[in-house]
């Protein structure tokens, strides 16, 4: 990684923050279970980070939280998370938003919009 | 009953021989009874009573000649090695501190081949270290038919086997003293799957990995370490030993019913649970510690020798700029590095993913690259019906039962071992239990080097070869390279909320199909819908070969091997053949997930 590269992205970091780029998705929805998946800047920090989603069926109260460990890439600009969420009710409409953390729970400071999808 | 070969019977009637090299008894020791120890080895007056509680099918046809097969190979090397020892000019002591100068290092590192190659070092002198890890595979597990199979190789008491596959022991002494990182918040370091080799008190985990199978019950199993030291003690490269570690190192007063009580497994009824059926003084115990230990360390030598862990990889040769990689192979370094993410957790010491228009100048990193990032992680495997240890449910000729909790059981890797768990621990730091909620289900990340050594005269872990059937991960659920990437690169898009065997009409078991994981807390995310392609997987398959030592000069005793290839058939469904359908399963047992803090959230 050239140095000009290591300053920009410390700078979009540090002046931006982590920020979305493609998604929050549903990659795959079954009767009871779910796969978020979403792609931001790299985050930095900790190896591990914890993608989260927080979810439930009521879009005002968002009650319920999954959270699933990936593992950063230090080299890569981007870093996909992935979430699975597990005991889903069938046919039901979820709402959720995600952020991620590092592996101390520090929050990476992802906005991200409101979403929903339905179970099968 | 089955029967064991003739070469295996031979061994064991030289435990009688054995029985008159013992010493004076200590004083005020508990006297166990020798004749009663005679017998509990000998089972039901047979020299051997085999241990085969499994149904049909779960050992391989060819078990007994496949375990002869692999005892002939080791006699031969450790044949060799004595060889070895007796041109080896003795090093001078010299300076101070005082160093073995000249040939000290060869010396250890020969001491430590000679220990791995001894088969005298297990109860019924039928196991070495080496049966379960041989040279032309890397030192992980020989036998084609038992990587197809049972997964867990059988200990000295034929044939009751253990849970997890053979680690390689390459590199394995490249691993630091296992510890909690608090800016990674993640356990780092250790040996073995669930990272139990710690390294806490010989500050080596490699070291320390080593003393764990001498006293499994489901490996070489002696029943006291101090057997270790007893069995040195007669061994023919005894003053090897001494020249390297001290005259006077077995100074020990054994009793004179020592080899009774060490012709019999650990784990006996008769033993009562005690770890140390030898009675000895403080002392003599002490000492014969210190040779414990010492065994380990001579053992880390020889895995840390070049004999070993020999940075002799194609890649190598192409990171120090005298070796060229295929196109397809420099494409797989290029999805390792990017696409697949794999040097996310198997570090590979390189540059960044090139982007267009940008040259690679990393052809050289700056330290060899170990492929590992020596942490832990759940990938999410399915449950191995296959695995022997499930069936071991039943007492065996001495009393021991392998697995009581039967497909109750759960291999909860890391976690069960901060707990103490079953099969485990115990742990030697209590601040590290908290954590076991987190670290349930994760195993170590090994080493992606020479993940596809074989023999020479089996080219390739790949059907249709001729190809060495290997198996991969801890359970041994995957049976080649290809399948391992394509788990990787689909286990969620293919997932099945089945277990294996079971998976739907019109689907095929790693292929588009894959049963749901043993355990589902802390899986990890960064695989399992990476969006390769069936090419680029293969692709990857090609830089995985890329990482098997002996091609910038020959791997020690690659040349062993004198059993069979396999051949025909299709990497993609290697070994579908023999997959067969997982019982109901229980729900997991008190033992595995009652001890507190408990998995949450819970396993089924």
């Amino acid at each position: 990684m050239s140095k000009m590269w290591i300053v920009a992205l410390t700078v979009a970091l540090t002046i931006g923050g982590v920020r979305i780029i493609e998604g929050p998705e549903i990659e795959r929805v079954d009767p009871d279970f779910a796969i978020v998946r979403w792609t931001s800047t790299n985050p930095g920090g900790s190896p591990v980070h914890q993608g989260v989603v927080h979810y439930g069926t009521d879009s005002e109260k968002l009650i319920q939280t999954a959270q699933s460990p990936v593992r950063l890439n230090p080299n890569h600009p981007s870093t996909v998370f992935r979430v699975r969420l597990n005991g889903l009710r069938p046919r039901t409409t979820y709402y959720y938003r995600v952020d991620s953390r590092d592996a101390a729970g520090k929050d990476d400071g992802l906005k991200s919009q409101l979403q929903h999808f339905t179970t099968r | 009953m089955r029967s064991i070969t003739a070469g295996v019977v031979v061994a064991l009637t030289g435990v009688g021989a054995a029985c008159a090299l013992s010493g004076k008894r200590g004083a005020a020791e508990r006297q166990p009874d020798a004749s009663a120890f005679v017998d509990a080895a000998a089972g039901a007056g047979d020299a051997q009573a085999i241990y085969d509680p499994y149904p049909p099918g779960i050992l391989p046809s060819d078990l007994d000649a496949e375990i002869g097969r692999v005892l002939r190979e080791i006699d031969s090397i450790e044949r060799q090695a004595i060889a070895e020892w007796h041109a080896l000019t003795p090093p001078t002591v010299a300076g101070n501190p005082p160093i073995a100068q000249g040939t000290g290092a060869a010396s250890i590192e020969l001491l430590g081949k000679l220990m791995n190659y001894d088969k005298s070092m297990s109860p019924r002198r039928n196991q070495a270290c080496a049966s379960c890890h041989m040279p032309y595979v890397a030192f992980s597990g020989p036998i084609p038919s038992v990587n197809l199979t049972m997964v867990a190789y059988s200990g000295t008491s034929y044939f009751r086997a253990g849970k997890r596959t053979a680690q390689r022991y390459t590199y394995s002494p490249f691993f630091p003293v296992l510890h909690y990182d608090e800016d990674q918040k993640a356990f780092i370091g250790g040996n073995f799957f669930d990272s139990r080799a710690t390294g806490y008190l010989l500050r080596n985990p490699d070291s320390e990995q080593a003393l764990h199978p001498p006293v499994d019950p489901e490996e070489m199993g002696f029943p006291d370490i101090a057997c270790v030291a007893y069995r040195l003690s007669h061994a023919e490269y005894r003053s090897l030993f001494e020249q390297v570690w001290g005259e006077g190192s077995f100074d020990i007063e054994f009793p004179t019913d020592t080899e009774s009580i060490c012709a019999t497994p650990g784990g006996a009824a008769i033993f009562g649970g005690s770890a140390t059926p030898i009675p000895l003084g403080p002392g003599d115990r002490t000492r014969a510690t210190v040779v414990f230990d010492r065994w380990g360390q001579s053992l880390d030598a020889f895995e840390q020798s070049a004999a070993v862990s020999s940075f002799s990889s194609k890649f190598d040769a192409f990171l120090a700029g005298k070796a060229r990689l295929s196109a397809d192979e420099a494409a797989g370094l290029k999805l390792f590095d990017g696409k697949a993410n794999c040097n996310s957790c198997h570090l590979d010491g390189r540059g960044t993913t090139l982007k267009t228009g940008q040259t690679d100048t990393s052809t050289k990193a700056g330290v060899q690259p170990l492929f590992t990032c020596f942490g832990s992680a759940n990938l999410g495997l399915p449950l191995n019906p296959r695995v022997a240890f499930y069936y071991e449910d039943k007492p065996d000729s001495v009393g021991q039962i392998g697995n009581p909790l039967g497909f109750a059981y759960r291999d909860l890797g890391l976690g069960t071992f901060l707990r103490n768990g079953l099969g485990a621990g115990p742990s030697p730091s209590a601040d590290w239990t908290q954590y076991a909620q987190a670290t349930d289900g994760q195993m170590q990340t090994t080493t992606a080097r020479n993940v596809a050594m074989t023999p020479p005269q089996c080219p390739t872990t790949e059907a249709p070869g001729p190809y060495f059937q290997k198996e991969f991960f801890h359970n041994g659920y995957i049976k080649s390279l290809k399948q391992l990437v394509h788990f990787y690169n689909t286990r969620d898009v293919y997932k099945y909320d089945v277990t294996s065997g079971h998976c739907p009409p019109g689907t095929t078991e790693k292929v588009d199909c894959w049963p749901k994981p043993e355990v589902p807390n802390n899986m990890d995310m960064t695989m399992g819908n990476l969006g390769l392609t069936d090419n680029e997987e293969d692709q990857l398959v090609a830089f995985l070969q890329t990482l098997t030592d002996g091609f910038t000069r020959p791997y020690v005793d690659a040349g062993t091997f004198t059993g069979q290839c396999m051949s025909g058939g299709s990497a993609k469904t290697q070994g579908n053949e023999l997959l067969i359908p997982t019982p109901p399963l229980p729900p997991c047992a008190p033992g595995v997930c009652g001890v507190a803090p408990v998995p949450s959230p819970a396993i089924p």
